[in-house]
């Protein structure tokens, strides 16, 4: 799988002349694209070094996950794109947003404004913008997503789903089968290949871990949390120092890949129901709460000692968090530490000494 | 000094005595009738805040986003914007209390990229510089800067009940009606926390006011477009606190009429503020921290803002009263499309940019300055576009990084070098230029 990251260009889609639409966060169900036989690729920086000309539309005071997307975007890293889509996840990627449709030579734009929060009256604006995205999914691609086509690729997810919750088992028991970085591996794999080939890998991977040895040496085992993160050298350098991520809750990680989706006789609000309602990201407003419950449960049953919060420079929604969280264990004391990155480069010489420090202090 | 007979926090005292000596100041100063309304409607809209928090009336917070009318319309219910005392500190009081504030934050553990609005928010919970919550409302406009500050409000509140209000990025009436929808779902939660029942005909009589302070803030905008301007610079950004702040009471009403007669009396009188060489809209935030900046711009280099985005006040603001139906859409859409950046960030670039060549035309203008508060993620995360947009058009645009409450990130040396810079080498020879040519 590491190797698949290097190069995220889905050649088989491709070379069957299916077209490959990009999108941007985990509230839009790729189970829509699959159905209307086109290839979902969440979209991502990795191996984009040089992200000038987004810094040149949204400057250097904004997020580099954003910048980094705009950039390999307007240069041509993702030239066989046939569109993208969008959605109001925060002030960085409406702008984002704002620059592909205006400069880039994408055909298609597709938005999708999902509501931030869980409040029960909201749900019905969600499950319109959903259909409204079918439909114009469906005008732009001359295609057609019914229900018998949505119900299979929900099936398919959920097997992709199912494999990922496996592998989590593998990375959380005591000693751990699977590194946290692996495992990030896995899930931004999930995210970039077709469900069923990402099924096969997986089983293969699953049956060797079986009879694989468990990582050993291990000083802390630890919960990630925080913002967007698909960069796996970043737990690597986590790691190194003898800490295990046997947990995470961050996006491109198990975070939005733990639910699985109920078969149903409407698949557009099962859809809608799964993803509006996943663990919420820091977007959703008054949901903190929740979030930290999530934190918590996970790091309890992970057997946990401490929690790395990570967030890219300038996401104030995440900032938000942290202090929060800062609060919350003022009251009720849990190891804590966050580190600040920027998008494409891992500091690893900084978080090397940061997370030594901090298995020190939990006694690692 | 103190406050109805009561010794208060420090940071109170100040501006409260500042805007005593402000009062004694201006009065009877009918050149000042703008400013006078301004400064005599604040200090009554906080003697009322003392009143009821002495008096233990419930209290409802509210981020930038939101406006006060549907709370006015509870009766004795206090409303407290949660930005409040960053603008009282900093416009009127003590500009060192407000940087005190957002230390106060940072050294809370909140994050230092966030808005300075907000960290000297959170800097006052946690002086407890504001009267207790029974809830918040909180809502995603302007910004995600908002939607961090009130959740960690209410973390820091004892995690009080929030309402949050969802905002689309759409310009269409489903929008419009989703909101208003969020509106009526919203009152019995403001009935149950504040233990009050929303009275429907004293909200008709809000939005009656609303309505009123709409026509002359309209009328007011009109005055402001005449070449040469009337009323002093600084005046534009005030406006920002009666929306935000006071929009549906009479003290509001009041410094509208204050600010239109004003420009209307000036323009009569043929009176001419002082002579002008350079027309600028200021587009983006004020510089709060040192208002009499605009003063230095107006003597120096004869450079006025006529118009900023935070006085524009669209003309989508009317309510119409004839239904429930009518006044919670008409409310929906007075918040999302005329509240001061509500309007132009919670969309696309193109309303944005639409704006500001809208300022640029209607007054006037010679030129854009794009004073980019570091924090505007959303502004600055247009830049490009809204670079090219003006380049196009032909319109010079400074822009520059600075912090609207904290004056540690751009110091006003540094400031006024690149106004001036500005005006005298790129504005005046281009307007020169312009001249010859025609």
């Amino acid at each position: 799988m590491s190797a698949l990251l290097k190069s995220t260009k889905p050649e088989c889609a491709l070379n069957s002349g299916m077209p490959v639409v990009g999108y941007f966060c985990s509230f839009i169900p790729p189970e829509l694209l699959m159905a209307g036989g086109l290839y979902p690729l969440r979209l991502n920086g990795l191996g984009v070094e040089d992200s000038s000309s987004g810094d040149a539309y949204l400057s250097h005071l904004t997020c580099s996950f954003a910048r980094h997307i705009t950039a390999a975007v307007l240069d041509g890293h993702y030239n066989y794109l046939a569109g993208q889509i969008s959605i109001n996840t925060c002030d960085h990627i409406r702008r984002a947003n704002d620059v592909l449709v205006q400069k880039s030579d994408l055909g298609y734009h597709g938005f999708l404004s999902v509501p931030r929060s869980f409040r029960a009256g909201l749900f019905p604006w969600y499950l319109e913008e959903l259909t409204r995205l079918k439909e114009s999914l469906e005008s732009y691609f001359q295609v057609r997503i019914i229900d018998q086509k949505l119900k299979q690729a929900i099936e398919q997810t959920n097997q992709a789903r199912a494999r990922i919750k496996t592998l989590d088992l593998l990375r959380r028991q005591d000693p751990p089968k699977l590194s946290g970085a692996e495992m990030l591996t896995v899930t931004v794999s999930a995210r970039i290949l077709p469900a069923e080939k990402f099924v096969a890998i997986a089983d293969s991977l699953i049956s060797a871990l079986k009879d694989s040895e468990p990582i050993t040496g291990i000083r802390g085992r630890l919960i990630l949390t925080g913002g967007p993160l698909d960069d796996p050298r970043f737990i690597t350098a986590i790691e190194s120092q003898g800490a295990h991520i046997a947990g995470d809750l961050v996006c491109f990680g198990t975070r939005g890949l733990g639910m699985d989706i109920e078969p149903s006789d409407n698949p557009m609000e099962s859809l809608a129901r799964a993803y509006l309602y996943q663990t919420p990201c820091a977007r959703m407003m008054s949901e903190f709460p929740r979030r930290f419950q999530a934190l918590m449960e996970l790091y309890r049953d992970c057997n946990a000692r401490g929690i790395i919060f990570q967030r890219i420079k300038f996401c104030q929604l995440w900032s938000g968090d942290a202090h929060n969280l800062r609060h919350r264990f003022q009251e009720n004391p849990v190891p804590f530490l966050v580190l600040d990155r920027e998008y494409g480069t891992v500091s690893t010489g900084q978080i090397k000494t940061r997370v030594q420090a901090f298995l020190e202090k939990i006694g690692g | 000094m103190p406050i109805l007979g009561k010794k208060r926090k420090q940071e109170w005292e100040t501006v409260w005595k500042t805007l005593s000596d402000l009062k004694m100041l201006f009065a009877g100063d009918q050149e000042e009738l703008a400013l006078n309304a301004l400064m005599q409607n604040i200090q009554n809209f906080i003697r009322e805040q003392f009143q009821k928090a002495d008096a233990g009336k419930p209290a409802i917070w509210y981020n930038i986003g939101y406006g006060p009318p549907l709370i006015y319309a509870l009766g004795d219910v206090n409303n407290v914007p949660l930005a409040e005392m960053s603008a009282l500190c900093s416009i009127i009081g003590d500009q060192a209390d407000t940087e005190a504030l957002i230390d106060a934050s940072e050294a809370a553990g909140y994050s230092a990229e966030c808005c300075s609005a907000d960290k000297a928010g959170i800097g006052a919970v946690v002086k407890g510089l504001y009267p207790d919550p029974c809830c918040i409302v909180g809502i995603n406009t302007p910004c995600d800067s908002q939607v961090a500050a009130f959740q960690a409000m209410a973390e820091l509140r004892n995690k009080v009940p929030v309402f949050p209000i969802d905002v689309p990025p759409y310009d269409d009436d489903r929008t419009l009606k989703y909101i208003a929808g969020q509106l009526a779902e919203m009152i019995p939660f403001l009935e149950k926390n504040t233990g009050r029942k929303m009275d429907w005909d004293r909200l008709k009589e809000v939005c009656q006011t609303v309505n009123r302070t709409s026509e002359y803030l309209w009328q007011w905008m009109e005055w402001r477009s005449l070449s040469p301007t009337l009323q002093p610079s600084k005046l534009c950004a005030f406006t920002m606190v009666l929306v935000i702040a006071l929009l549906g009471s009479p003290l509001g009403e009041n410094i509208a009429r204050g600010l239109a007669e004003d420009a209307r009396k000036k323009a009569q009188e043929g009176a001419k503020y002082f002579d002008e060489k350079v027309r600028a809209i200021w587009y983006q935030d004020p510089v709060w921290w040192d208002i009499q900046l605009y003063d230095w711009m107006e003597a120096e280099l004869g450079l006025v803002i006529p118009m900023d985005i935070f006085g524009f006040y669209a003309s989508e603001a009317w309510i119409d009263i004839a239904s429930k139906d009518s006044i919670l859409f008409g409310l929906a859409r007075l918040l999302v499309n005329c509240g001061p950046m509500s309007r132009q960030f919670r969309g696309t670039m193109k309303r944005y940019i639409g704006d500001f060549m809208y300022l640029h035309q209607r007054f006037q203008a010679d030129c854009g300055i794009m004073a980019g508060h570091i924090a505007c993620k959303h502004a600055w995360g247009g830049i490009g576009l809204f670079k090219e947009a003006c380049k196009k058009a032909g319109i010079p645009l400074l822009i520059f990084e600075f912090d609207m409450f904290d004056s540690r990130i751009l110091t006003r040396k540094e400031l006024q070098f690149e106004l001036k810079r500005f005006t005298n080498e790129i504005v005046i020879p281009q307007k020169a230029r312009l001249a010859r040519k025609s």
